[in-house]
């Protein structure tokens, strides 16, 4: 057979690229269930952690999230509750829509925003638990592709710890960014809403700056009919 | 095939094929392919171990397939051809890493698909399964694979120790936060091993270390 002719390369061709494309189709179906799945338990995961359950696996995180998640809101651009089914909403398709998660554990009500931005290289997302007084109970942030060992530590304890206690209203009632800022001198200073950065990643963490500004700012009124 | 029969399925020379390329033969330091991957994923040895795992399937894969269709393939699009199988078994791997080990999908993310433009497939492919039977070829991807793995699992033990001074991701120097073990005496972790140059660095270390014990890889 002459395998160099131009019919037969054509044919050749054709054939291949049918059969691969077929191969393709039937892979990327079979697989696309396990695959979502997995997805929606990191979800769980993440908003597991963000209430305190910094250890929990994503195996264990349906179960957890059933047992703990009380109810979930959708609110508008102005803050205005649209609806519930809070879940489904993925914060990088959707605009114009924030979700609320709220949770109870232990007697205590947490109220879990997502919130989703830039980093440096790609994007960067996280969950923010606050409690009735609008004080952080617990923050989990990950990251696409930043830098590992500068901005990629967001997603590590030692970081996000540092936003545990900040409140999101500054003490006469205003609603203030929860920022990071290079070289933070203000300590332990939890009223002002100001954290230390990570050095070697500034502009990872103004991303998260960013992020947690835009991303709360839409939760501010729902935040202030909490306050007792 | 009918060679491979008589010559037996394990003869020296098949083994050879398997031993070659984790020294006299190394695709990395000898051969010098599939560095890119090697700066990209050795920052951890869990990452770079998934990595080697996942180039040696590929390579082996399409080494048999290509082997396969060695007589069928028109030359003139034969490379189109060997990035068209590469293509599709990558993106296998990439789909079965991301339904049944997420955690190693997620932290491999773009180097999976990076695979594709590995040298060491494509090399291996038009230099030895384009006139080799499957299981020679096969053997070739396999010891290929492992050869490349070798390296990989050097440079990342190095970068992971000296960079974070973990180890398999265990903290076995101590906690660098709370200051434990020797950070509790002033040691600090090098962040610039984090970095790709110091990868580049390391294979050459490497590659240095490796000619200094076999003397007729050194060229005259």
């Amino acid at each position: 057979m002459n395998t160099e002719g131009n019919g037969y390369t054509f044919a050749f061709s054709t054939v291949m690229v049918v059969l691969v494309a077929t191969a393709l189709a039937f892979a990327a179906t079979a697989l696309k269930p396990a695959q979502d799945l997995n997805i929606k338990k990191e979800k769980m995961q993440y908003i597991m952690r963000s209430i305190g359950m910094k250890e929990i696996s994503r195996e264990e995180s349906p179960e957890a999230y059933k047992t703990y998640i009380k109810d979930t809101l959708v609110l508008d651009d102005q803050g205005v509750e649209i609806g519930k089914g809070a879940f489904a909403i993925d914060l990088a398709k959707v605009k114009g829509k924030h979700p609320i998660f709220i949770a109870e554990k232990d007697g205590q009500k947490f109220y879990v925003f997502p919130v989703r931005g830039m980093g440096l290289w790609d994007a960067i997302w996280g969950y923010v638990a606050v409690d009735e007084n609008q004080i952080v109970k617990g923050i989990v942030f990950d990251h696409k592709a930043e830098t590992p060992g500068l901005g990629g530590d967001i997603n590590r304890d030692f970081f996000q710890d540092r936003f545990i206690g900040e409140n999101v209203f500054s003490a006469n009632g205003e609603f203030q960014k929860l920022s990071v800022i290079k070289a933070y001198k203000g300590g332990d200073d939890k009223t002002d809403g100001k954290v230390d950065a990570i050095s070697g990643a500034t502009l990872t963490c103004n991303g998260v700056s960013k992020m947690l500004l835009d991303g709360l700012k839409p939760y501010e009124n729902y935040l202030k009919t909490l306050q007792k | 095939m009918s060679d491979t029969n008589k010559e037996g399925l394990f003869s020296k020379s098949n083994i050879k094929l398997i031993t070659a390329p984790f020294n006299d033969d190394n695709p990395i330091s000898v051969q010098v392919l599939g560095i890119c991957s090697a700066l990209a994923v050795t920052v951890q040895m869990k990452n770079a171990f998934v990595m080697a795992l996942s180039v040696t399937a590929v390579i082996a894969l399409s080494n048999v397939i290509i082997s396969l269709l060695r007589n069928l393939i028109p030359s003139r699009i034969r490379i189109i051809v060997q990035l068209v199988i590469v293509a599709l078994l990558v993106i296998l791997v990439d789909l079965i890493l991301k339904a049944y080990a997420y955690d190693v999908s997620k932290q491999l993310s773009v180097f999976v698909g990076l695979i594709i433009t590995n040298c060491i497939v494509m090399g291996r492919l038009e230099a030895f399964a384009l006139g080799n039977t499957p299981w020679k070829s096969f053997l070739d991807g396999i010891g290929n694979g492992i050869g490349y793995g070798i390296i990989l699992m050097v440079v990342a033990f190095l970068r992971e120790l000296l960079g974070s001074g973990k180890i398999w991701g265990f903290e076995i120097l101590g906690d660098p936060i709370e200051k434990t073990g020797l950070y509790a005496y002033g040691y600090v972790n090098n962040g610039f091993i984090i970095l790709a140059p110091m990868a580049l660095i390391v294979v050459g270390i490497v590659i240095w270390v490796q000619r200094h014990f076999n003397r007729k890889l050194i060229e005259k």
